[in-house]
């Protein structure tokens, strides 16, 4: 048994470590998405602060966002697997356990001004919260 | 969750607004490692250093799967599980491969605390891979997760590489350095610029690229694409190992490594080709090159176990000739021993039949001549015989010695026949000697056997000639520094058959029982090997059956 032991003893230690990891990683990230996801939401920069935003390489053409962070599992509950036309997803609600909206800092950041390119015209108030 | 601005791959993998690269580099390293990895592994399953180039090669084709997974998917679940794998088969990779080339190297498993040392180092990536540690979130907009990664489980993976490159140098130093004069220095050579070459250009690109990506000074991943083609430059230095050295007990040809490489090359082009045309043109020029490739390792491989068979059957019959050989002495050795036990008696047997002949144990009764006659007569035969058999025996151990002195061959050859005239003239023959010679006739050789050897062949003229003469004829060649006697004779002759193997052991002229029953068919035998070992020869000629006979003692001449 000893023998045994020593000879695989990377087998014997290694094949359900793995196994522990693939099932854990599968579990965190498959079926709880238990992680966090941030994304762009276009933002109206008559009434808030926005970051710049590149269409392109050049950044020949921008667009005005802010940033929201979220838990992945609350957003795929408000929102299903596109965020892209879900209006929950561009605020916080009491629904979430973690969520941050972040816009751009005038005072330290290139922010998207009224000279900037294909400004984009939005009337949504994000409210920003963090729970 | 999945990333808004780009497209669903079609079949998991296949997505258009990937870099063109992409495809080029993993597809073809991954099928690379499997094939070799799968191949070595198979063709030596018991083996562990083959176990271990597998565990390698799965390694960094489950890294690159995963990795091609990042670059195709948009849905954020699967692209972290896929980036959670990342760090574990970067280590596998790492570790697995220290292990596989200390069990390379050294030809042994490595001891428990290595194991040990192995162990601590993958454990903490494999308990923390799924963790915070490893990664937090996800980035929908850029679909990555480089800003979510764990700074410490990234570098602590990120050096398990670095560890590797250099604990790998310092075995390859040492096992070079003691394997000095060896035929093991190339494959060290070899392994040792493949696996760093391998090593180095994974862990530096794909970090370098990772790491520039993270910071956000160049945040163009495709940088890491060219850490895949070490894996490539590894398999060629591998199929080198294999073809050339016969490395992990695999027989691979040439040939065959050479047409799998062109296959895999030309298959590679589908992943950037993108016309229809191109596509069937790179399908038809692959099905050709598989076919001809199939058909040329058929016939080179037919070859080649022809070669071989060959080869083994002259290493068997070479040890079959050598066998024989050691039994061909054996037999020497017991005619030799048994001969000597009955040369003795034999000797008593004819000493006394001749005594009681010639009455020194008192008168005998007439009748009784007769018997006594055949006694000694069959005595004698025997006791020849035996000589025979002894000489044959000597000549096949080497054992028969030559007292060389300078003694004239015309005069001995003179007085043989003066001796033997007296037999052929009751046998109703001629026995004439003739001269024809510009010297003193002196050779340089061991008397005795010379005359055993002119008595053997004057006695065979005679034994083999029922009327007639016999010519003996001793002649020179002065310029040539040879001297000849030749013994002519009128007798039964011999055709070419008879011609072609009458020296061999126990060989008698076809005819030979119609004039003579008795015989052993050895005399020629000895006669010609002790004329050889005495830098001389023996001849034989005839015209053919009734024609009669020449035989020719060659000499070298002392001047």
């Amino acid at each position: 048994m000893k023998g045994f032991l020593e000879k695989h003893i990377l087998s014997v230690t290694l094949v359900p470590l793995c196994i522990l990891f693939v099932g854990a990683s599968y579990v965190r990230f498959m079926v709880l998405n238990d992680y966090l996801v941030s994304y762009e939401v276009t933002c109206n920069p008559a009434i808030q602060s926005c970051f710049v935003g590149c269409d392109d390489e050049e950044c020949t053409t921008t667009y005005p966002f802010y940033l929201v962070e979220k838990n992945a599992s609350d957003l795929e509950r408000q929102c299903g697997k596109d965020v892209s036309n879900c209006e929950k997803a561009r605020v916080c609600t009491s629904e979430d356990s973690v969520c941050s909206v972040t816009i751009c800092d005038l005072a330290s950041e290139d922010c998207y001004t009224e000279n900037s390119s294909d400004q984009t015209n939005l009337n949504e108030t994000p409210n920003s919260s963090d729970s | 969750m999945i990333c808004p601005l780009y497209t669903e791959p079609a079949y998991f993998f296949f997505a258009s607004d990937v870099p063109g690269l992409l495809y080029y580099s993993h597809l073809p390293a991954i099928i690379v490692a499997l094939l070799v990895g799968l191949f070595v592994f198979f063709k030596g399953r018991n083996q562990l250093k083959n176990q271990l180039l597998l565990l390698v090669c799965l390694s960094f084709s489950a890294w690159a799967v995963a990795n091609l997974v990042l670059w195709t998917n948009i849905h954020s679940d699967t692209l972290l599980f896929a980036w959670s794998f990342l760090g574990v088969m970067g280590s596998f990779i790492s570790i697995f491969s220290i292990y596989f080339i200390y069990v390379f190297l050294y030809n042994k498993d490595v001891s428990l605390l290595i194991k040990l040392i192995f162990l601590i180092l993958l454990t903490p990536v494999l308990l923390f891979a799924h963790s915070n540690l490893s990664l937090t979130g996800f980035d929908l907009t850029v679909c990555d997760a480089f800003a979510y990664e764990g700074t410490f489980f990234k570098l602590y993976h990120t050096a398990l590489g670095a560890v590797a490159l250099l604990w790998i140098l310092g075995l390859l130093i040492h096992a070079y350095t003691i394997n000095k004069g060896t035929e093991m220095r190339k494959q060290i050579l070899l392994m040792g610029i493949g696996i760093e070459a391998f090593l180095f250009s994974f862990f530096t690109f794909v970090s370098l690229a990772s790491y520039l990506a993270t910071i956000g000074v160049y945040d163009d991943s495709r940088l890491e694409f060219l850490g895949l083609f070490g894996m490539v430059i590894f398999t060629v230095f591998i199929s080198i190992l294999i073809v050339k050295f016969k490395t992990f007990n695999v027989g691979l040809l040439a040939s065959q490594g050479l047409v799998i490489a062109l296959v895999i090359l030309i298959g590679s082009q589908f992943t950037f080709v993108t016309s229809i045309t191109n596509k069937v043109l790179v399908g038809i020029t692959l099905v050709l090159t598989a076919a001809a490739g199939l058909l040329l390792n058929r016939s080179v491989k037919n070859e080649i176990e022809q070669r071989l068979k060959i080869e083994s059957l002259a290493v068997k019959l070479e040890r079959a000739n050598s066998r024989l050989k050691q039994l061909d002495k054996q037999k020497s050795e017991f005619v030799s021993i048994a001969s000597h036990q009955l040369r003795s008696p034999l000797t008593s047997i004819a000493g006394y039949a001749s005594l009681l002949r010639e009455g020194n144990y008192g008168n005998l009764p007439s009748k009784m001549r007769e018997p006594l006659d055949r006694i000694e007569q069959s005595a004698r035969f025997m006791a020849e015989s035996i000589e025979d058999y002894l000489n044959v025996s000597r000549i096949e151990s080497g054992n028969m010695k030559y007292h060389l002195s300078d003694f004239n061959l015309r005069d001995e050859t003179e007085h043989i026949c003066d001796d033997i005239r007296p037999e052929a003239l009751r046998k109703g023959l001629v026995l004439l000697f003739r001269t024809s010679m510009n010297s003193t006739g002196v050779v340089n050789a061991d008397l005795g056997k010379v005359q055993q050897i002119l008595h053997n062949l004057i006695n065979n003229a005679l034994k083999y000639t029922p009327k007639g003469s016999l010519n003996v004829v001793v002649r020179d060649d002065v310029k040539g520094k040879r001297l000849y006697v030749d013994i002519v004779d009128t007798g039964i002759g011999m055709n070419q058959d008879t011609l072609e193997s009458i020296f061999q052991k126990f060989e008698r002229g076809d005819k030979a029982n119609t004039v003579n029953v008795k015989g052993t068919g050895l005399g020629l035998y000895v006669a010609l090997k002790m004329a050889e070992a005495m830098n001389g020869t023996i001849t034989a000629h005839s015209e053919g059956d009734g024609q009669g006979s020449r035989f020719t003692l060659d000499l070298p001449l002392v001047l």
